[in-house]
């Protein structure tokens, strides 16, 4: 949303452009201050926004106003781009995407941009020149996590790898929250033979405030990537507090909540290790992959026409045969409870899934619940289902696995393959011994 | 004192906490200091960037070193939006109009469209480390004895967190407080004099009361001041609580204004030079000996260091406004940087358990002459470096430093160099509020404290009781019980006398409205209205009525009051004494007087509560 064309053409007669400063004269009195452009949403089109020397921002009715533009304007402020390079000789790679943690404020228009260099974001986190240096950053794409797609992952994976076959210890990735968990289970399948720490890391609150979150969270990815677990992990804030951060696996991990630092929760196990800002660790896993000498492959074959789809009471089946029409080659389905479908009622999506299994669709199951496993024996309505040939994924989470079947969809063809390829443990993303302490973790 | 002829300048800001059913973004209550708390959170702040948007990488350090902030939240009273876990809800409406009232009674124009704005706070006093606030209105002005004074600005803004304690590593706030809305009123600064300064505060004050949406009692109103001396500079004083302390706080930052510059003179004549901040000495050897409550600190590998002040001595124990000494505000400096005070050479050593010759050996040690004088601290050495660095910096300002400083009664104590000008970019969560004239209209006006006498004197009341009612905190109450058929003067004597007598007594729950009832309704006698408060205070669960009848406290009239007057020997001096409680002595007097009995309205001349 632009001014209004009234506004506009007073504007134009006076020479103003946002970043001027102009002098108001209305019936409520004279304002002097840096004109800024309108916000997106929200007030009057027919409002002139003024910074004025206070701080303050008001916006002033144009009616009547008298506009005279003054000497002087705001240019746009300089950010400190600051790079961490002490005596510490432990180098770590950065690759910077998007989101959140990227952002900036201006402060004199108000504006919310993208930050222009990734090296800003170390700026604001001095103390990692304590942790490692910084001895690569890279910044692929800048993109808000939900605007990503498939191809942004093999991007991601292709430079994730160059940077774990050089010299650094480990690769903190960069990322927007909304869909940070989709990215980290991409990289765990992509990067074949990971011999090194992988770190994705966001921050729920934006760096223009103190309480920005993302600080401690990048100084806990750094100690992450100088441990010896060769895995990707999720670090973010493991309580409100801003005391430890979790790494938590990346095919387990799911945000659970719109807003709060603590997001990102593992589901169906526990967390990979705790991570305090100075350094300490508490690995509470024995059994991951650790640092090894080898070099890591991206294998980042992605089939497009891969689909998620959430059946709920009353859905209709035609959502199957869309997918099927439109050739999709694969749909993970929500199943609900024990990973259900309507099948008695008047809805029943057993003839379409029959109908896509028989067009060579692989459709497979995943836990609606998110919580606990699917399974396809309890109920007849599940052998229904099950006895059509779809797979069952076990306590894999539904953004895990449409990731996992996209994956396994660009490397063959064969349905036998796939179901081999999905009910196989790449990358722990199956728990088969699940216990009560794993819920709600 | 000519405040006319030394350049004084003063304004005041006046903080006045909203009771608009809830906080300014979020939907809960403001209920502050009602509840426990139900847990803590613990965060650490960020540095921010600099004016120009760079972080130094250097203060970032020290910044990362910092505080712990500890917040306690409430089950009933604070959510994830004080907490700083969600984004804020939109404005909420009902204070932005009470807002919109306060900005027509000042004749302030309000702004086509307000927008929310976040303000930088660094010392924890806000969860996210910006405080919200809005510009409202401008350009008002308020009437005064000495003219009229421009009100520059009329803002919507949230309360801070309140603090619970502060100590060295960490310091602890309560959010039930965060996110009340206030709204704030500044002056400009053409107030004349001190009194000036307190009538202006007053005459706002005033006329928030008479507002429904403003929150009374202690704490909801806060007074800040900026004043300035020629030669002097702009000092803002945080936080006065009392009307009376105002005059003392102006005229004794005057004072100190002034006596800071007679000694920045003095070291003048003295023949001061600037010279570099020098390697701190250190003293611990001579202050083994003191009192335990230094000794011990050594023990315990704390550095007792001392900094010569050049030309100082005999200044630093200099008074510059009362109980305040030069060292004592060079101390408050050192404080700032986490030590618990300074020791200097214008002491009386034995405070210390330590001689005269020990502060000469102090003297000695850093090669003191003649006029000059010295600091020591006691903490760890980076804390006693900065600390000192602190003192050093301050003795030798180049001018009277710019500081926010804290009110302590009638004297005010340094509390943080004075901000640049706020830091402020838009709360890109909350969209900017488009204000109508007719929303403005329909918001009304508030009754300036004249008119609202007028009213009161119009309804019978005397001046005096008149002003009384207006100035004590419940002049709502008062108007609130006013609509009941009870003269006006009995409602006074209520919401005045009663309430503050039986508030002395310690009881809060007073069930006036009730009382007032049953007074209307002739169930009770005024006489018996403070024992039946007292006793519905302790029965909350019964009604004023049936603890009237039961406690013998019901009135008696009509008929059963003649009965009573045939039955009763020795006429109305001898009824009011056995039933004060229970007849209306005016009621007794005429009916006596009327069957012929004596009259008069008490044979013992004993005095009666005011009214009918």
């Amino acid at each position: 949303m632009a001014y209004s064309e009234k506004i506009e053409a007073l504007l134009r007669k006076a020479k103003a452009q946002p970043g001027d400063r102009l002098k108001v004269e209305n019936p409520k009195g004279v304002f002097e201050g840096v004109l800024l452009p309108r916000p997106e949403t929200g007030g009057s089109h027919d409002c002139i926004i003024l910074k004025l020397d206070s701080g303050y921002n008001v916006g002033l009715s144009c009616a009547k106003a008298k506009l005279k533009k003054l000497e002087g304007s705001a240019a746009l402020e300089q950010f400190a781009s600051w790079v961490p390079h002490l005596a510490v000789n432990k180098k770590i790679s950065l690759v910077a995407t998007g989101g959140t943690i990227s952002t900036r404020v201006d402060y004199k228009t108000g504006g919310v941009y993208m930050l222009l260099e990734p090296e800003q974001i170390l700026a604001k986190v001095p103390e990692l020149a304590n942790v490692a240096s910084i001895s690569s950053i890279k910044s692929p794409f800048r993109k808000a996590s939900e605007d990503m797609g498939f191809q942004d992952w093999q991007v991601l994976a292709k430079e994730v790898a160059k940077e774990l076959n050089g010299d650094a210890e480990g690769v903190i990735v960069t990322h927007g929250t909304d869909t940070l968990h989709y990215t980290s289970a991409a990289l765990s399948f992509m990067l074949k033979g990971l011999n090194k720490p992988v770190a994705v890391v966001g921050a729920q609150r934006s760096p223009d405030r103190g309480s920005f979150d993302g600080a401690q969270n990048l100084l806990c990815a750094a100690h992450y990537c100088l441990s010896d677990a060769a895995e990707v992990a999720t670090v973010m804030h493991g309580t409100s507090n801003d005391d430890y951060c979790l790494a938590n696996i990346g095919t387990k991990v799911r945000k659970m909540h719109t807003s709060i630092r603590d997001a990102f929760r593992p589901v169906n196990c526990q967390s990979l290790a705790r991570i305090w800002p100075d350094g300490k660790k508490e690995f509470l896993w024995k059994d991951y992959n650790k640092r090894s000498d080898g070099k890591v492959v991206a294998d980042v074959k992605f089939e497009q026409k891969t689909a998620l789809v959430k059946p709920y009471p009353g859905a209709s089946p035609e959502i199957i045969d869309f997918y099927v029409d439109k050739k999709y080659r694969g749909l993970i389905i929500e199943g609900t409870g024990l990973g259900h479908v309507p099948t008695c009622s008047e809805v029943s999506w057993i003839p379409s899934i029959a109908r896509a299994i028989e067009k060579g669709v692989s459709v497979a199951v995943a836990p609606q619940c998110l919580y606990g496993k699917v399974h396809p024996h309890v109920y007849a309505n599940l052998r229904a289902l099950s006895s059509l040939g779809a797979i069952y994924c076990g306590d894999m989470l539904p953004e895990t696995a449409y990731v996992k079947l996209g994956w396994a969809l660009g490397h063959t063809n064969k349905p036998e393959k796939i179901r081999q390829m999905m009910l196989k443990n790449y990358a722990h993303e199956f728990n088969n011994r699940i216990q009560q302490e794993d819920f709600l973790v | 004192m000519d405040y006319s002829t030394i350049g004084f300048k003063a304004g005041i800001e006046i903080h006045q906490r909203l009771d608009v059913g809830s906080k300014l973004f979020c939907n809960c209550p403001c209920a502050v200091g009602e509840e426990k708390p139900k847990s803590v959170l613990r965060r650490r702040l960020r540095a921010v960037p600099g004016e120009l948007g760079i972080v130094d990488p250097a203060a970032a350090f020290e910044v990362a070193k910092g505080k712990t902030y500890v917040y306690e939240t409430f089950r009933g009273s604070s959510c994830n939006v004080e907490e700083d876990e969600e984004p804020p809800l939109e404005l909420n409406q009902k204070a932005l109009d009470a807002a919109l009232q306060v900005c027509n009674a000042l004749n302030a124009s309000v702004l086509d469209e307000v927008h929310v704005m976040r303000k930088t706070v660094a010392d924890g006093s806000a969860v996210s480390a910006f405080q919200r606030t809005a510009l409202v209105g401008v350009n008002g002005s308020l009437k005064t004895s000495k003219g009229n004074v421009a009100i520059e600005t009329v803002c919507l803004e949230e309360e801070s967190a309140g603090i619970v304690a502060r100590e060295e590593k960490e310091t602890t706030y309560r959010l039930d407080r965060l996110g009340v809305p206030l709204v704030e009123i500044a002056t400009a600064p053409s107030l004349k004099d001190p009194e000036h300064v307190k009538e202006a505060a007053e005459a706002i004050g005033l006329l928030l009361r008479s507002s429904e949406h403003v929150r009374r009692g202690i704490g909801t109103i806060r007074q800040d001041l900026n004043v300035s001396i020629e030669g002097g500079t702009r000092v803002e004083i945080k936080g006065a609580q009392q009307l009376e302390d105002l005059p003392f706080l102006v005229e004794n930052e005057v004072l100190r204004q002034q006596n800071l510059l007679a000694i920045s003179a003095e070291l003048k004549k003295r023949g001061f030079k600037r010279v570099a901040f020098g390697k701190p000495h250190g003293v611990s050897h001579i202050f083994a000996k003191a009192k335990p409550f230094l000794s011990d600190q050594l023990k315990q590998g704390k550095m007792a260091m001392a900094i010569k002040l050049l030309f100082c001595k005999a200044l630093l124990g200099r008074e510059i406004m009362p109980a305040h000494r030069f060292g004592t505000e060079l101390a408050d400096y050192a404080k700032s940087k986490g030590v618990k005070g300074i020791i200097h050479c214008d002491e009386d050593p034995a405070k210390y358990g330590l001689t005269e010759n020990d502060f000469l050996e102090v003297s000695t040690e850093l090669d003191c002459i003649e006029d000059d004088g010295w600091a020591v601290v006691v903490a760890d050495e980076s804390v006693a470096l900065s600390a000192l660095r602190a003192v050093f910096d301050r003795a030798f300002s180049e001018a009277l430093p710019k500081e926010t400083r804290r009110a302590e009664g009638r004297i005010s104590r340094f509390m943080r160099p004075l901000p640049g000008a706020a830091r402020m970019y838009p709360e890109t969560d909350v969209l900017p509020v488009v204000v109508g004239q007719s929303r403005v209209a329909k918001a009304g006006k508030l009754e300036s404290f004249e008119e609202r006498k007028a009213g009161l004197l119009q309804k019978g009341l005397n001046e005096e009781l008149a002003e009384k009612i207006l100035r004590s905190p419940d002049a709502r109450l008062f108007e609130q019980l006013s609509v009941s058929k009870v003269p006006l003067k009995t409602v006074a004597w209520l919401v005045t006398d009663v309430k503050q007598a039986l508030k002395r007594e310690g009881f809060e729950q007073l069930r006036l409205e009730e009382a007032l009832k049953l007074l209307e309704q002739e169930k009770i006698t005024k006489a018996a209205v403070q024992d039946l408060l007292r006793l519905g205070a302790n029965e909350t669960g019964v009604s004023l009525e049936k603890l009237a009848e039961a406690g013998n406290l019901s009135r008696i009239k009509g008929e059963q009051l003649k009965q009573l007057a045939a039955s009763v020997q020795g006429g109305f001096g001898e009824i009011m004494k056995r039933y004060r409680f229970q007849v209306e002595p005016r009621e007794l007097s005429a009916m006596l007087g009327k069957e012929g009995g004596r009259g008069g309205l008490s044979a013992k001349g004993e005095r009666f509560p005011p009214g009918a």
